[in-house]
C-alpha cells in the first residue's frame, strides 16, 4: 500500500491495544512508530524530526500521563498534532493543549484513521 | 391592695423587675441600676454609678460593646437582643441579652440611654449549641462531600482498569482476524464469539458500575453531543447479531433530525432493552427496532414476540435485581432494565411497555428540546 | 465585578481634592454620617464598605485575598485608581487606619493627607509593646462573636427586612446600618486583632494627623502615641471625647480636628 508519509507516534501501554491500532492505522497508509509510554515517546521524538502526530493514550504508568506528554510535545515541538484517547471520565477541552483531539474508548479503527487523515490532511 | 404609694410602686417595679435595668448618662457614665442587676452581679448600685459600662463586661464584651453597640446605638437610638457577658464580683461569667435605646429631648440632645437586661444563661448555652451542631454539620457535609468524590474517583478507575484489559482481548482478536493465518470456518466463528463475549463483558461492567454509582448518591452523569445516533444503534445491534446469529433483528430507523443525548448511553439503553427482548422473545420470531425523531421528540422502540410479561412482574419490571421468571439459565444480574430506565430519566424521557399475547413492547421517548429546568435534572439522576 | 459596585462607593461634594472615608471593624459607611457631610463644600467625599460590610458584594469575598490586611489595601487602592484620585485626603477608622497606610505605601501618589481616628499597629501586647490585649483575650472575642451570630442575625439581618411573609419586620428592623455577614465579620476580626503593622509605619511618607480619645479601650492612648512615634513627621491631637467612635459620639470634636488639618 503507498505510504501517504505521514508519520504517527502511537503511545499506548497496554500492547495488544497497541498493536492493534498500529496496524489500523499503517493499513490505512501512514507510518507508526510504537512507544510503551511517555518516557519511550520523548526519546523518539527527539531522535527522530519527521513525525507529523502522536496518539497518545492519557493513563499510562510512568513519568508522565498522557496529558502531561501532551502539553510537553506540545511545548517543545509545537508543529506536532495531537489526538489523545482515554477510557476514563472525559478530558475537559482546557486540559488539551489547543487544536488536539479527543477520541474516547473504546474508539473503532475507522475512527482513529478518521481523526488522523483530518489532521494530516490526507483524504 | 398594695401598701405602696404610686410612686413607690414605680420604683419598686423598677427596682424588682424580673429584669436588670441601667441607665447611662450622656456622658457614657451610669447613673442607675437597679436591684436585680445588682443581685445578679454582685456589686452594689454605689460600684455601678459613676463607672462606664464597659468594666463590667469581659474584654470581649468591651471591644464588641466599643466596636458594635455603642456606633450602633448614635446611629439608629437603639439596639436590640445582643448577647453580653458581664463579670460579677465573684469573677464568673453573666451572660445576659440586652436591648438598649437612647432618650433624646426635642432639640434631639441625647438624655440618657436605658439598657434592659436578661439572664440568658440556658438561651445562650442552647444557641451556642445551634452554632456548634451547625458547625458540625457542615463539617460532615464536606466529610461527605469528599467521601462521594473518592467513591465516585474509585468506580471510575475500577472501571477504567477493568475495561481496559477487555480492550485488549479484543484487539488481540481483531489482529488474529486482520493476519488471515485463521482460514477455518470454525477458527473464524471463534474470533467472532471472542468478540461478542467481551461485548457481553463490558456491558456487564457498564451496569454494575452504572448501579453502583447510582446507589452511592452520584447517578448517571451524561454527556450530550448532537452527533449521529444511528451509526450507535446500528453497531449494538450487530454486536448482538454476532452473539446469537440464528436470531433475526429487524430494524427500522428514520432518524430525520439530530439528536442532542448521550449516545453512549442511549446505546447502552437499547442494548438493554434489545438485549431483554433477545432473552425473554420467542426463539424462531424476530426482534423489530426501530427509532424515529417526530414531532419534537424522539422514540426508540424495541418489540418481540412470545409470552406476554405477566401483571406482577409489570410492576416490578424496571427495579433493579428483578429478573422475572427464571426461564433458562442465561438470565443476567436484573440490572438491565433498570439501568435502562435511569439513563431514560437523566434524558429526560421516560420508557413504556405494553405486553400482550400478540407482541412486548418497549418504547423510549425523550424530548429533542430541552428546557433550562429539564436539563439540568436530566443531567443528573 | 466593578470596583466602584464591589465597595458600595458612594461619591458626593462639589470639591477637586478627593476625601475618602475609611470605616472600621463592626462598622460601615454610615458611621461616617455626622462628619462626612461637613466636607462636602470643600471636597469629593468619598465613602465606601470594605468587602463583607454594609452594602458591599459579599460574593467578592474571598477567604484568601482578606485573610491580611493587604486585601483591603489592594481594593482601597483600586477604588482610589477608578475614581482617579490623586493627592486626595484619606480619613480612616480604628483598623482602616492601617489599611490607609498599606494603601499609601502601595500608591504612593493616592493620598497627600492622612486623619487617623484611633489607629493601632497592633492590638496584642508583644514584650515591652503594649497593644492592649492578651492572644487568650482575642480568641475570647472570637468565641463571642459567635455567640452574638444569632444576636447579629436579629438586630442587623437585611434578611429579614423585605421578608413578605412578616411585613411588620420591616417596620421594626429599620436599621440599614452597619449590616455584615456574620461568617465574614469574624474573620475580619481575626485580621484586625492579629494584625501587626509597626514595621509598615517607618515607611510613610505622607503627612499624617492622629486622632486620639480618651479612654478608648480599643485604642489606648499609649497605642496612639506609638503610631505616632513611628511615622516620621506626623501630629497628633488628643480628643475629650471617650471611647472608640468619636466620629459618632463627638462629631463636631473629629471634623474641626480634620479641618484644621487639611
Amino acid at each position: 500500500m503507498a505510504r501517504s508519509g505521514s508519520v504517527i507516534l502511537i503511545v499506548e501501554d497496554e500492547l495488544l491495544i497497541r498493536m492493534d491500532s498500529a496496524e489500523a492505522i499503517e493499513n490505512a497508509g501512514f507510518e507508526v512508530i510504537q512507544a510503551a509510554n511517555a518516557d519511550e515517546a520523548i526519546v523518539i521524538l527527539t531522535a527522530r524530526p519527521d513525525i507529523h502526530v502522536i496518539f497518545t493514550d492519557i493513563q499510562m504508568p510512568g513519568s508522565m500521563d498522557g496529558l502531561k506528554l501532551a502539553r510537553f510535545v506540545r511545548d517543545r515541538w509545537p508543529p506536532i498534532k495531537i489526538v489523545a484517547t482515554s477510557g476514563l471520565v472525559p478530558v475537559e477541552e482546557d486540559d488539551l493543549p489547543a487544536g488536539s483531539v479527543f477520541l474516547p474508548k473504546p474508539y473503532r479503527g475507522a475512527e482513529i484513521v478518521a481523526a488522523l487523515r483530518d489532521l494530516t490532511g490526507t483524504a | 391592695m398594695s401598701e405602696l404609694g404610686p410612686i413607690d410602686e414605680y420604683r419598686d417595679l423598677f427596682e424588682n423587675a424580673p429584669c436588670g435595668y441601667l441607665t447611662i448618662g450622656s456622658d457614657g457614665r451610669i447613673t442607675k441600676v437597679n436591684a436585680t442587676l445588682t443581685a445578679w452581679t454582685g456589686f452594689e448600685a454605689d460600684k455601678f454609678v459613676g463607672r462606664r459600662l464597659h468594666q463590667f463586661l469581659n474584654m470581649a464584651g468591651r471591644i464588641y460593646y466599643e466596636t458594635h453597640i455603642a456606633p450602633l446605638l448614635r446611629m439608629q437610638g437603639f439596639f436590640s437582643e445582643f448577647a453580653l457577658d458581664f463579670e460579677t464580683a465573684a469573677g464568673e461569667r453573666l451572660p445576659v441579652i440586652a436591648n438598649a435605646a437612647e432618650r433624646r429631648d426635642a432639640d434631639g440632645t441625647l438624655l440618657f440611654t436605658a439598657m434592659v437586661v436578661i439572664k440568658a444563661t440556658d438561651r445562650r448555652r442552647y444557641e451556642r449549641q445551634l452554632v456548634d451542631s451547625r458547625s458540625e454539620l457542615q463539617k460532615g457535609l464536606a466529610t461527605e462531600r469528599e467521601t462521594a468524590e473518592l467513591r465516585e474517583q474509585f468506580i471510575a478507575v475500577l472501571g477504567h482498569d477493568l475495561r481496559n484489559p477487555l480492550a485488549a482481548i479484543s484487539a488481540g482478536a481483531r489482529i488474529l482476524q486482520r493476519s488471515g493465518a485463521l482460514q477455518q470456518q470454525k477458527e473464524l466463528r471463534v474470533l467472532d464469539m471472542i468478540n461478542s463475549t467481551v461485548t457481553r463483558m463490558s456491558d456487564l461492567i457498564d451496569n454494575i458500575l452504572d448501579f453502583a454509582r447510582g446507589r452511592l448518591g452520584g447517578g448517571i452523569t451524561l454527556h450530550r453531543g448532537a452527533r449521529p445516533l444511528e451509526p450507535v444503534l446500528e453497531q449494538v445491534i450487530d454486536e448482538l447479531r454476532t452473539a446469537s446469529p440464528q436470531r433475526l433483528i429487524e430494524t427500522s430507523f428514520e432518524i430525520t433530525e439530530p439528536v442532542n443525548c448521550d449516545r453512549t448511553r442511549i446505546g447502552q439503553l437499547a442494548s438493554n432493552l434489545i438485549g431483554n427482548a433477545l432473552t425473554h422473545g420467542a426463539r424462531d420470531q424476530a426482534v423489530r427496532v426501530g427509532a424515529r425523531t417526530d414531532s419534537d421528540e424522539f422514540k426508540l422502540w424495541v418489540a418481540n414476540a412470545g409470552e406476554p410479561i405477566s401483571e406482577a412482574a409489570m410492576q416490578r419490571l424496571f427495579e433493579p435485581f428483578f429478573r422475572g421468571e427464571v426461564r433458562n439459565s442465561r438470565q443476567g444480574l436484573g440490572l438491565g432494565l433498570h439501568i435502562a430506565s435511569q439513563i431514560a430519566q437523566a434524558h429526560s424521557g421516560r420508557i413504556d411497555v405494553t405486553s400482550t399475547s400478540d407482541e412486548t413492547r418497549f418504547v423510549f421517548t425523550m424530548p429533542l428540546t430541552q428546557t433550562a429546568s429539564s436539563g439540568t435534572r436530566a443531567s443528573r439522576t | 465585578m466593578d470596583v466602584l459596585a464591589r465597595n458600595n462607593v458612594h461619591v458626593s461634594g462639589r470639591g477637586d481634592r478627593g476625601m475618602v472615608f475609611a470605616h472600621g471593624f463592626g462598622c460601615d459607611q454610615n458611621m461616617w454620617r455626622f462628619v462626612a457631610p461637613e466636607f462636602e463644600g470643600d471636597f469629593k467625599v468619598v465613602l465606601f464598605d470594605h468587602v463583607g460590610a454594609g452594602g458591599s458584594d459579599l460574593s467578592s469575598y474571598d477567604k484568601a485575598k482578606y485573610s491580611t490586611l493587604h486585601g483591603y489595601a489592594d481594593d482601597l487602592v483600586e477604588i482610589g485608581s477608578a475614581l482617579g484620585l490623586k493627592d486626595a485626603v484619606f480619613v480612616g477608622h480604628s483598623v482602616s487606619a492601617m489599611i490607609g497606610v498599606l494603601a499609601s505605601l502601595k500608591a504612593p501618589d493616592l493620598f497627600g493627607r492622612m486623619a487617623l481616628v484611633g489607629p493601632s499597629a497592633r492590638y496584642i501586647d508583644d514584650g515591652d509593646y503594649v497593644g492592649g490585649f492578651s492572644e487568650k483575650q482575642i480568641s475570647e472575642l472570637l468565641d463571642f462573636l459567635e455567640d452574638n451570630h444569632m444576636g447579629w442575625s436579629a438586630a442587623m439581618a437585611p434578611s429579614i427586612m423585605g421578608n413578605p411573609d412578616r411585613p411588620e419586620l420591616g417596620e421594626e428592623l429599620t436599621n440599614s446600618f452597619c449590616r455584615t455577614d456574620p461568617e465574614i465579620a469574624k474573620a475580619f476580626a481575626r485580621v484586625t486583632f492579629t494584625s501587626d503593622n509597626r514595621g509598615d509605619l517607618a515607611k510613610v511618607t505622607v503627612p499624617t494627623l492622629i486622632l486620639q480619645c480618651s479612654e478608648d479601650i480599643i485604642a489606648s492612648e499609649e497605642v496612639g502615641k506609638f503610631v505616632r512615634s513611628r511615622i516620621p513627621g506626623s501630629k497628633i491631637v488628643f480628643l475629650k471625647a471617650t471611647g472608640h467612635c468619636p466620629n459618632l459620639s463627638a462629631p463636631a470634636e473629629v471634623i474641626s480636628a480634620i479641618r484644621a488639618y487639611v
